[in-house]
């Protein structure tokens, strides 16, 4: 019985979510091709100024309407998908790359060092990481790889945590002694055993993380500490058309229903694969009336 | 025929720390005193249930815990004052220890790395102690996974996916695969089914010959302690409380403790359960930090005396290799007829 | 012997819906067991005698699936019955002990609560009288100093304890039935020794109906009066204790036998059972020992043979004794 045909079972019981699968897979390859699709590149880049388009509602020829300066917004939208996509996975990946080490090394060492190593972590995470997250932004200015680095910073402990967690328990296990009665060496332990045991949970983890991290992106953008203008960045586009909510709805709204659309594919992707993972409810979907 | 394994005197004390400050309140006298010799070529047992203190007398042989006090000396060369902390990387002076000395331990699903395929898992000990080519080591693999019963399809596999008997085959692989002279094995067969356990025992027995092993053997499990050992040594509660050859101990048991762990086993055939004499213990094991006084067994004993709770027995030596821990040892058999 | 057997299991198959596939885990298994008696279910992993004590005691797991067959309890098909009248079966009229006693009890509650709790629950007490009631169940399997007992947790006793703490709340429903699947596999050698004995004892004093499930034969001997052997799902071989262990019929059960090493004497080469088990998922049509069996014929792999009735007292499923053809 494969993962799949369990997939289905669990969608069966509750169709919620298969839209999770559908938006996140939609989500990925649009935000791949974005660029090679623009039906007004111009527009979508921020690099022309239309002035006799500008306010227009939602029509046919400009399905998401134009903003102030007069760009098709539906292509704003489109390759914002591309650097949500970018920013998503380099901030879930930079986290990965700071709290992995550490969480392994804190977690293998173990006894007082590994405490101590888990207790700066813990600061870290005391603070709401938005609002750390926020205030790295500002320092560091705007731009893209800034803001990557900015969320990375405030995110990274939450997978210390984890990989902490895992590595605590698996280095406690019978093959780690038995590696070290073969006499290998403990930083070889260290790696070729206890890491890559260690880390399902936190790549699950990280993985279904990329939605929250659009999510926090897009705040800061929101907020002007993220990425800078003329980027079409969902928070960014969402920012720029505040003002004018009663005058041109569409300018904000597009661009934040993808972000709600997007976030909440994640989630409901999230808890399908969380579901699956739970060995009883495994074995309960396998029968075949369920 | 010299001794491959001698250990004096070994102790490991744990500290029992309670409070926000974690304050020392006691310590669990894990290994309080042990010594024996193990003889090149034989199979030597140590038996005890949980908390006898056989765990770790293994763990710290294989120096995978630091001893509180006490001599560990293989082949005559001293293993305790080598690289005292544990944790650090393989000095020159433990390769050859590492080599010689190797164990299998108990539940193989566990002790083998289940995201590594067999033939890796084998070829490991080998790339870590010799310069063997690439092609060199997977042929000894092969070499050693026949020496073992297993079919050479196994070697691309993953522990998960072999049967539990399969699973032991290969940690027995893995020792072996750089020969070395002693083997330390830890419950080898407990988490076997009864028929598969035939299996590995038998297969350790030949290899035992085929190879000129020495063997530890640890195990709660009596049935394959008479089956294998030449020696065996009773533990409870942190110290020896007889030991002596096989025959020695399953004929003619000094001590009250050994009767009972031999009257403990359920016996299938009616015709022997008439004939065996049995004790039983009253009460259960007292906490290894607060071993009563005197004799460790007092407690619980069917036959203590005023003079077992007053003072710890020394081993009294019953024959040459026959020693036992308990002041009415010769009136024993006595003791139980009536 | 035409009375109405207190227990009667007929034709019964289970199967578990798994990830890895449907296992087949209790295929066609029938036995009686009357009032008082003391029967064994014997086999090693996968022989689905744990299953068969589950689907006794009305413990089955979600994903299990009665596929054919009755439990008859005085009677009354127990498997057809629906949740409320379930709860005047399950725990009361038959009770179970499992291998880990830590299971049985709430880490949460102390042993005392635990007792009371099913005491007040099952029978009209108040709060004095279970306490008192629990304390003498406490006496009944022989633990002393019962006011700490029941003051304490479950991970304060010990392991030989707390199993007797177990036992004494399966009993406290006076239940017809008790099923202990493999009660003493988790305890020392010298705590097995008294447990087994407190067993016995109970049997005796409390008429007990008793279904022991190990792996053990040593244990089978010291405690029941009747052995049923399993093997993948299958039942092979049923009869008193002492002549299924002294003299075997099933091939599998006498090389069972004969795997057990033995403190009475040294031997040489233990006879062992060469292969593996069958595939639960899909085992054989046949015998499912016929891989491993030195007596195989290709009869054997057709159909799971018919019970043979040898001496009116014992059964074995084998071709060797004539068994009929389904």
């Amino acid at each position: 019985m494969s993962e799949f045909r369990l997939y289905l079972n669990l969608v069966r019981k509750n169709p919620v979510y298969l839209a999770g699968l559908v938006i996140v897979s939609l989500f990925v390859v649009v935000g791949l091709i974005a660029p090679y699709i623009l039906t007004r590149p111009g527009d979508a880049w921020g690099l022309t100024y239309n002035v006799s388009r500008r306010f227009m509602p939602p029509s046919l020829e400009h399905p998401f309407g134009t903003d102030e300066y007069g760009r098709d917004l539906f292509n704003r939208v489109l390759l914002g998908t591309r650097f949500s996509l970018v920013i998503g996975v380099g901030v879930v990946a930079l986290s990965l790359a700071i709290g992995i080490p550490v969480g392994l090394v804190a977690g293998y060492v173990g006894g007082r060092a590994g405490t101590a190593l888990m207790r700066v972590t813990d600061m870290f995470l005391a603070f709401p990481p938005l609002l750390l997250a926020i205030a790295l932004a500002a320092t560091f200015g705007r731009g893209l790889s800034n803001t990557i680095l900015a969320l990375s910073l405030s995110w990274w402990p939450w997978y210390s945590r984890l990989v902490y967690l895992q590595v605590s328990s698996v280095r406690n296990l019978p093959y780690v002694d038995a590696a070290r009665v073969i006499g290998i060496s403990e930083v070889r332990i260290m790696f070729r055993h206890v890491l890559p045991n260690s880390l399902t949970p936190v790549i699950t983890q990280a993985t279904l993380d990329i939605g929250s991290a659009i999510l926090e992106a897009s705040a800061l953008s929101f907020l002007g500490v993220g990425v800078p203008p003329p980027t079409p960045e969902w928070g960014l586009l969402v920012s720029s058309g505040w003002q004018l909510i009663s005058k041109a709805w569409w300018i904000s709204f597009f661009p934040g229903l993808a972000i709600v659309v997007t976030v909440l594919g994640f989630n409901l992707l999230g808890d399908a694969v969380k579901e699956l993972m739970d060995p009883r409810l495994r074995n309960i979907l396998s029968m075949r009336r369920v | 025929m010299s001794s491959l394994l001698e250990v004096n005197g070994l102790t490991k004390y744990f500290p029992v720390k309670t409070g926000l400050f974690g304050r020392v309140v006691g310590y669990v006298r894990a290994v309080d005193g042990v010594s024996f010799e193990v003889a090149e070529g034989t199979v030597f047992a140590l038996v005890g249930e949980s908390g006898s203190g056989k765990t770790t007398t293994l763990r710290c042989i294989l120096k995978l815990t630091e001893p509180t006090s006490g001599e560990i000396r293989v082949d005559g060369r001293d293993v305790t004052r080598l690289g005292r902390d544990v944790t650090r990387l393989k000095g020159k002076e433990l390769k050859w220890f590492r080599r010689d000395v190797q164990a299998v331990f108990q539940n193989p699903y566990l002790s083998l790395n289940p995201r590594m395929r067999v033939k890796d898992l084998i070829a490991e000990p080998l790339k870590t102690h010799t310069e063997m080519s690439k092609e060199e080591i997977y042929r000894r693999v092969a070499e050693v996974l026949a020496l073992v019963g297993l079919p050479e399809a196994v070697a691309n596999q993953h522990p998960p996916s072999l049967s539990g008997g399969q699973a032991q085959r290969v940690a027995i692989a893995r020792a072996l695969s750089i020969e070395p002279k002693l083997l330390l094995l830890d419950e080898p067969t407990s988490a076997l089914d009864v028929s598969v356990q035939a299996q590995i025992l038998n297969l350790l027995v030949e290899l035992k010959e085929k190879l000129k092993l020495t063997y530890l053997l640890v195990t709660h499990d009596l049935s394959v302690v008479r089956y294998m050992s030449d020696y065996v040594a009773v533990m409870y509660l942190g110290k020896i409380m007889e030991v002596g050859t096989s025959d020695e101990i399953f004929s003619e048991p000094g001590h009250p403790y050994t009767l009972a762990l031999l009257s403990s086993i359920p016996e299938p055939d009616p015709r022997i359960k008439k004939l065996k004499k049995k004790i039983m213990l009253s009460g259960e094991p007292p906490s290894p930090m607060n071993p009563p006084s005197g004799c460790r067994l007092s407690n619980r004993c069917p036959y203590a005396i005023k003079e077992c709770v007053a003072e710890e027995p020394e081993l009294t030596k019953v024959t040459k290799t026959h020693y036992v821990r308990c002041i009415r040892h010769e009136s024993l058999s006595s003791l139980i007829n009536n | 012997m035409s009375e109405e057997k207190l227990l009667r299991v007929s034709d019964l198959t289970i199967h578990y819906h798994t990830v890895e596939g449907i296992i087949k885990a209790v295929r066609n298994v029938s036995l009686e067991v009357g009032a008082g008696d003391s029967l064994c279910v014997v086999g090693e992993s996968g022989s689905g005698k744990s299953t068969l004590g589950l689907a006794i005691s009305l413990s089955l797991p979600k994903n299990a699936v009665v596929a054919s067959g009755s439990i008859l309890y005085k009677g009354v098909d127990i498997l057809k019955l629906k949740t409320p009248e379930i709860t005047k079966y399950r725990g009361k009229e038959i009770s179970m002990i499992f291998q880990d006693p830590a299971t049985t009890f709430n880490p949460l509650f102390t042993v005392g609560e635990h007792l009371t709790d099913i005491l007040r629950h099952h029978f009209n007490m108040n709060r004095e009288e279970a306490v008192k009631r629990a304390a003498e169940l406490l006496r009944m399997v022989r633990l002393p100093d019962q006011a700490r007992i029941l003051n304490s947790y479950p991970h304060e006793l010990s392991g030989g304890m707390l199993q007797r703490a177990a036992i004494a709340a399966a009993l406290s429903t006076n239940p017809k039935i008790l099923i202990a699947d493999e009660p003493t596999t988790m305890l020392d050698v010298t705590t097995q020794a008294q447990i087994l004995d407190l067993i016995n004892s109970l049997k005796r004093e409390l008429n007990l109906t008793l279904i022991l499930i190990t792996h053990n034969l040593g244990i089978a001997g010291e405690v029941c009066s009747r052995t049923a052997v399993m093997y993948a799902g299958v039942l092979l071989e049923e009869g008193p204790t002492e002549d299924v262990i002294l003299s075997p019929l099933h091939p599998y059960t006498t090389k069972l036998v004969k795997a057990i090493p033995t403190i009475t004497k040294t031997q040489g080469r233990l006879s062992y059972i060469p292969g593996t088990l069958p595939d639960l998922r899909n085992p054989p049509a046949g015998c499912p020992f016929v891989d491993r069996c030195e007596f195989a014929t290709p009869e054997c792999s057709v159909s799971l043979p018919k019970y043979s009735y040898v001496g009116g007292v014992r059964r074995v499923a084998c071709v060797l004794y004539g068994g009929e053809r389904k």
